[in-house]
């Protein structure tokens, strides 16, 4: 017999705060209305001091911390509280960044990047400051 | 995030580390790349729990960018890395097995490889010589995978996925691993190299790009691996292939077939001299040996370089076993391409696929095109 369709969520975006103050939910707004789209779920890790918005319908579940909790005891209180099996852990400022119409689906699986552009990467590499690795292999073959 | 590239969010390395049961060493794995000297915002790291039932997703979970869960049972690292390839973003996958420790440049490496090469598919490297398990049979494995890869260093026609990359479209246009004829670890980065070799990709085996092998070898883990996972599906791999398409390997070289083949006859020659008692039988299979010995003093040198010269001579009988068990794997798999054909997946996965059954998570998939389907017969018949 096949197994049932999933009845948790497609996916969840862990949002982490790393204590700072969540100010404006607003800010995730791209993230929150993607999630919707896609049936994926947003917490919010957060400490009770860190404030924010009032809790709306758009509003990211919040996982209330205590103060002092580490990255990682955070990020595992998000696995425990999630049943999703694709699951993004991003910092706030990161995550207000992200174009989630484009990234979202792409995370689900449900449109696969088949190509990238490749041109620029000597360029983008210098623009990042990575230094070229002494010792380069030649160019045989 | 605007990444270098343009893309919204996208970084330029995708790393992807399958992961089944490996709480030993994953830790390890995953603070070893959070170490490379690549600045963060520049790649991501997935990590795909492939059905574990240890502690795996919850130390993925504490390091990873991204956690793919699959239920269920293990569904093969080819499988699992597709799926991780599915979730990524940037247009460089390398795949880091989890039990390897990246060294700190070689996300680096890799990614200037790509920049100073537009035309490279894909690069790999190998293991480091300081593998850190201390018995013989760990150090033997590891040591001697890092001397062929040393040795094999430059342009290729193979991959290794252990510390691999590959371009994101050349991965797609190859049509990714094989998750339907590889359910286990086994040559699935082989196969998947002759697949980008055969569509005119450029491979390079960095040799500065390294990694520590973590993983503890058992001599009957070592022989399974072997024997099962490498020398049979490789051999019935290329027997399906034809001769026209088989490219050359790091691992069996024709060198390395007569070497099998030769301590194949001196055991022949052996058990011969233990029921004839002809002594001259027994000084002939010496002899075998010895030349088999003597075409491998470059690697019992490196071994004694780097471990001593009583470890080099206590080697000697299990590389001369490792050559015996290749022979007889050989042996049958010849027999069973010809008696079998080339394997197909599980049935029960078969029976999903025929049905047409759509499930959470995807079942392994045929390839569209590949190296199974050569002399006319579909993947999987």
């Amino acid at each position: 017999m096949p197994p049932d369709p999933p009845s948790h969520p497609a996916g969840a975006v862990v949002v982490l705060t790393h204590g700072q103050p969540v100010v404006v939910t607003e800010a995730l707004d791209s993230l929150l209305a993607a999630a919707r789209a896609y049936g994926a779920e947003v917490l919010l890790l957060a400490t009770p001091d860190a404030g924010g918005s009032p809790a709306t319908d758009a509003s990211p579940r919040r996982v209330a911390l205590e103060s002092g909790t580490s990255e990682a005891e955070a990020r595992a209180r998000a696995l425990a509280e999630t049943g999703a099996d694709v699951i993004e852990f991003i910092d706030l400022d990161r995550a207000a960044q992200v174009r989630w119409d484009d990234v979202m689906p792409l995370r689900l699986g449900l449109v696969r990047l088949t190509a990238a552009p490749m041109t620029d990467l000597r360029a983008a590499l210098e623009r990042l400051g990575v230094p070229q690795p002494a010792g380069l292999p030649g160019r045989r073959g | 995030m605007e990444s270098p590239l343009g893309g919204p969010g996208r970084p330029l390395l995708s790393v992807i580390v399958p992961v089944s049961d490996g709480q030993g060493h994953l830790g390890a794995c995953l603070d070893a790349l959070l170490a490379s000297d690549l600045p963060r915002e520049a790649w991501e790291l997935v990590v795909v729990d492939d059905g574990s039932l240890d502690r795996s997703s919850a130390i993925a979970g504490a390091r990873a960018d991204l956690l793919v869960r699959v239920p269920g049972p293990p569904h093969g690292p080819a499988y699992a890395r597709n799926r991780g390839v599915d979730a990524s973003l940037a247009p460089i996958l390398l795949f880091v097995d989890a039990d390897v420790a990246v060294h700190a440049d070689t996300l680096r490496r890799i990614l200037w490889d790509f920049a100073g090469q537009p035309d490279l598919g894909a690069v790999f490297g190998s293991y480091d010589a300081d593998p850190p398990e201390p018995d013989d049979v760990s150090q033997y494995r590891n040591l001697r995978q890092h001397y062929v890869h040393q040795r094999a260093a430059g342009p290729t026609g193979t991959f290794w996925a252990a510390c691999g990359a590959v371009r994101r479209d050349a991965f797609a246009q190859a049509g990714q691993f094989d998750e339907w004829h590889f359910p286990r670890p086994q040559i699935e980065d082989v196969e998947l190299g002759y697949r980008l070799r055969g569509l005119g990709y450029r491979m390079l085996l960095d040799p500065a790009v390294q990694g520590t092998p973590l993983r503890r070898w058992t001599f009957r883990q070592a022989v399974i691996a072997d024997v099962r996972d490498r020398c049979v599906p490789w051999v019935r791999l290329h027997l399906a292939l034809g001769s026209a398409e088989r490219p050359a390997s790091l691992f069996f070289s024709k060198r390395e077939w007569l070497n099998s083949a030769l301590v194949g006859a001196a055991a022949l020659l052996l058990v011969l001299d233990l029921r004839l008692r002809r002594t001259a039988v027994g000084y002939l299979a010496l002899a075998l040996l010895l030349v088999v010995v003597a075409s491998n003093l470059g690697l019992y040198r490196f071994f004694r370089r780097r471990r001593g010269l009583r470890f080099a001579i206590r080697i000697i009988p299990i590389h001369l076993f490792y050559y015996f068990s290749n022979g007889l794997a050989a042996v049958w798999a010849w027999g069973a391409h010809h008696l079998v054909g080339p394997p197909g997946p599980p049935a029960e996965v078969q029976a999903y696929v025929e049905k047409g059954l759509k499930a959470w998570p995807p079942q392994p998939q045929r390839l569209e095109r590949g190296a199974w389907r050569a002399r006319g017969s579909s993947p999987g018949a």
